[in-house]
């Protein structure tokens, strides 16, 4: 060895004081284009954590983690990425329902903990959040389908001229198709106040299985054919295919599955124990939260017994509905089924005092939904005059049989589904009609579809007008006055804006008849002193607790007169619960209290 | 485009188009037909370069697709060649006679697709998957989700929550027809 090798490693270290020959890694820094898939951002607030991300990676990179708790339209569950698998191939950006979930164009990270290589984009604070640039959906293209497969419906100029349904229904190619469209995320089961078996009856149509789909539809719903066709579907309020396109059209699925069947007892076989033998329950009041009540527990052996005043099952889905809605042979087949099941159906016969008094005797558990049958009045001068009617009533008269008859002109005071009800039903009665509301068309509570439908027959609509008094005239007619209102901010944050009459300024409309559809409240005349008082509250509803009772032991209720929202699908959800606590209460042995 | 694409029906027969550009179009044509198209194409027309030969898998149709894109260097316009061959036993002929990078791209479609080029050299040699024993990675029924599950570890602790089943679970759904 020559003292050359011994100095040799040391002259290295002189280069340790020259201009380094490799460029610093700062100055070479270069961004991603604009479009580079780099690490994920994504906008958590517009994000529903629908999973359809962790769906469709191919790698198994994503994991769906809660970040918050979930409500009706958000799982709270948002997705954390495994970069230890992720490719960057983009699916999960392209098939995002949202658009929320994004790619930065930042490519470079280095971390020594490769746990840490594992986040929840918009979650986990990142450098790189809010970038601007990288890779999004594209303009134009997605993988989801946004739009729907569109209903054939009759043509509006024919319709009026019959009682047909109006909406002609999906075809098999059709409703396959329409199914397809689904993410089978389940926020939809979140939002039905019954969280109906959504994805699942909607995923066994587009595989083609509709007995599956019935199964599916019949657990937790025995109107679903009524649903099928008038449901206020909330679901479809939170689809997150509607996020950027349309929503899945899920009542019109489910009214498809209900129509494939003529016969559901011949689909269904309930397995369930029969717990109920020898217990009998009495329901008084036969819409779909008594129906509900009935069936659920026949299949589970209970004796029950419905009454209902009427001469058809169906309460406000029989007397109120329109039958171009819902045909009487689609809710004679749900009624069907309940007597195959079981059930005793004792129709035109109204429950009074004694005979309910008579019923807390025999009966182990007694449920009422009687729902809401008494309008609420117009309050003004000439109210009481000849022509001027209810929505209610002409429609119960209408569906019941009897003969009615609007003139050749009516005003409908109103904005609900009762109002375009009866607005329709006049117009197919041959008369010119006009809706009278007070708020804006955007505060209408009936549904959108309903009101555009109405307006397509032929039906003037007249907002913010505030009725002020009746008058006869001398050729018979009823003069409608009524002043015009603006709008003024409401008097509490967060409610709706009032409508405030215009002094001084009055519009006539001459009309054969005034129909009031201002609304309904429940009506207790027919109910026992000593159980009125003690189930129903100051302000005319039914109070119950979590499993349906009403403060009478014994006593369940449920429908409009308990829920707030007054649709068929809450009264639905009502009797389910209802129908879980009378089993509760008659196998711990109880008994309704006879006073 | 339109002269060419005309032309292309008067000398091959059968076929479908579409012009997606003003110098770019898509020819459909039988398999059988689909390489004297070609060698027509760059001998007689100008089509001299093979850009991309790739591949797409119809499953439902139980067919692929090859598609051979050409360019003319001269005109600046491309042709897309597209033909559907049988998806079982999948075999075409090879175009590496006419342009020898072609070896590759069939080599290539071969592993990823199972596709076949009876004559074409390198067939069978791995391409980039060594030692696979597997169905081919880019036919539709290969399950990549499995795949990866089994042979790539993801993160210990790792916990996915289904959407579906956990809403079902918050919100308190059930059913009443079976137990």
């Amino acid at each position: 060895m020559s003292l050359k090798h011994v100095l040799q490693p040391f002259n290295a270290w002189v280069q340790a004081f020259s201009k380094p020959y490799t460029i610093p890694m700062k100055d070479t820094m270069r961004p991603g284009a604009d479009r580079y898939r780099g690490w994920h951002i994504n906008d958590v607030e517009k994000c529903v954590g629908c999973g359809t991300c962790a769906d469709i990676c191919q790698n198994a990179a994503i994991d769906m983690v809660p970040v918050k708790d979930p409500v009706k339209g958000d799982s709270g569950l948002r997705p954390k990425i495994d970069y230890g698998r992720c490719c960057w191939c983009a699916l999960c950006v392209d098939v995002c329902t949202t658009g929320s979930l994004g790619m930065s164009n930042e490519y470079t990270w280095v971390e020594k903990d490769p746990e840490k290589c594992r986040y929840t984009p918009g979650v986990d604070a990142k450098p790189w959040d809010g970038s601007e640039k990288g890779w999004r959906q594209e303009e134009g293209f997605s993988l989801i389908v946004k739009d729907r497969v569109p209903m054939p419906m009759l043509d509006p100029k024919e319709r009026i001229k019959t009682w047909a349904e109006v909406v002609v229904g999906y075809s098999v190619e059709e409703a396959r198709k329409e199914a397809a469209r689904c993410v089978s995320c389940g926020l939809c089961v979140a939002a039905c106040p019954a969280h109906m078996h959504i994805p699942d009856y909607i995923g066994a149509i587009r595989d083609g299985d509709f007995e599956k789909a019935l199964d599916f539809i019949y657990d937790n719903n025995p109107m679903p054919e009524m649903c099928g066709k008038v449901c206020t579907r909330r679901c479809e309020g939170v689809c997150s295919v509607g996020i950027q396109g349309e929503p899945l059209a899920i009542r019109w699925l489910k009214r498809f599955a209900t129509e494939q069947f003529e016969d559901f007892a011949k689909v269904l076989h309930p397995e369930v124990k029969r717990v109920g033998e020898g217990k009998k329950v009495a329901v008084v009041g036969g819409g779909p939260s008594g129906v509900t009540v009935a069936y659920y527990l026949a299949v589970r052996g209970f004796e029950v017994t419905i009454y209902e005043a009427l001469p058809q099952l169906g309460g406000a889905t029989f007397f109120g509905i329109p039958k171009y809605r819902f045909p009487m042979p689609s809710l004679e087949k749900q009624v069907d089924l309940l007597k195959k099941a079981g059930v005793k159906i004792v129709t035109d016969h109204r429950v009074e005092k004694d005979e309910f008094r008579r019923l807390l005797e025999e009966n182990d558990a007694l449920f009422f939904g009687t729902g809401l049958m008494k309008p609420y009045k117009l309050g003004v001068p000439g109210e009481d005059l000849e022509g001027v009617i209810y929505a209610l009533d002409l429609l119960r008269d209408h569906h019941v049989g009897k003969k009615v008859e609007v003139g050749e002109s009516v005003v409908v005071v109103g904005g609900g589904n009762v109002a375009i009800d009866a607005s329709r039903v006049s117009r197919r009665l041959g008369a010119e009609v006009t809706i009278a509301y007070r708020r804006r068309r955007e505060d209408m509570p009936a549904d959108d579809e309903e009101i555009e439908d109405a307006e397509a027959e032929g039906i003037e609509l007249v907002t913010q007008s505030i009725p002020l008094r009746v008058e006869k005239l001398e050729n018979g007619k009823l003069d409608f006055i009524w002043g015009p209102a603006e709008m003024v901010p409401p008097d509490r944050p967060g409610g709706r804006p009032k409508p405030k009459l215009i002094e001084g300024v009055e519009n006539h409309l001459q009309v054969d008849r005034v129909i009031v559809a201002i609304g309904q409240k429940g009506e207790f005349e027919w109910m026992p002193e000593e159980v009125a008082e003690k189930v129903v509250t100051s302000r005319g509803w039914v109070e119950v607790d979590e499993t349906g009772m009403t403060q009478w032991p014994g006593i369940f209720a449920g429908g409009d007169l308990v829920n707030s929202t007054a649709d068929a699908i809450s009264a639905i959800a009502d009797g389910l619960k209802a129908v879980e606590g009378i089993q509760q209460f008659t196998l711990e042995g109880l008994s309704v209290s006879k006073s | 485009m339109k002269e060419i694409l005309k032309e292309i029906e008067e000398r091959f027969g059968p076929i479908w188009e579409r012009v997606q550009r003003p110098k770019l179009a898509q020819v459909g044509i039988e398999p059988a037909k689909a390489v004297p198209l070609l060698t027509w194409l760059k001998e007689h027309r100008g089509y001299v370069t093979l850009v991309h030969l790739s591949a797409v898998d119809w499953i439902e149709q139980g067919e692929f697709q090859l598609t051979w894109l050409l360019g003319n260097p001269e005109t600046e316009e491309r042709l897309m060649i597209c033909s559907r061959i049988d998806r079982e036993n999948p075999a075409a002929e090879t175009v590496s006679g006419l342009w020898p990078q072609a070896v590759t791209y069939e080599q290539e479609i071969n592993e990823m697709f199972g596709v076949s080029f009876p004559g074409s050299p390198r067939q069978g040699v791995p391409f980039i998957l060594e030692g696979w024993k597997d169905i081919p990675p880019m036919r539709r029924d290969f399950d990549t989700v499995a795949f990866v599950e089994k042979h790539i570890p993801g993160r210990e602790g790792r916990k996915h929550i289904d959407t579906r089943t956990y809403i079902g679970e918050k919100f308190g759904e059930k059913g009443y027809l079976h137990d």
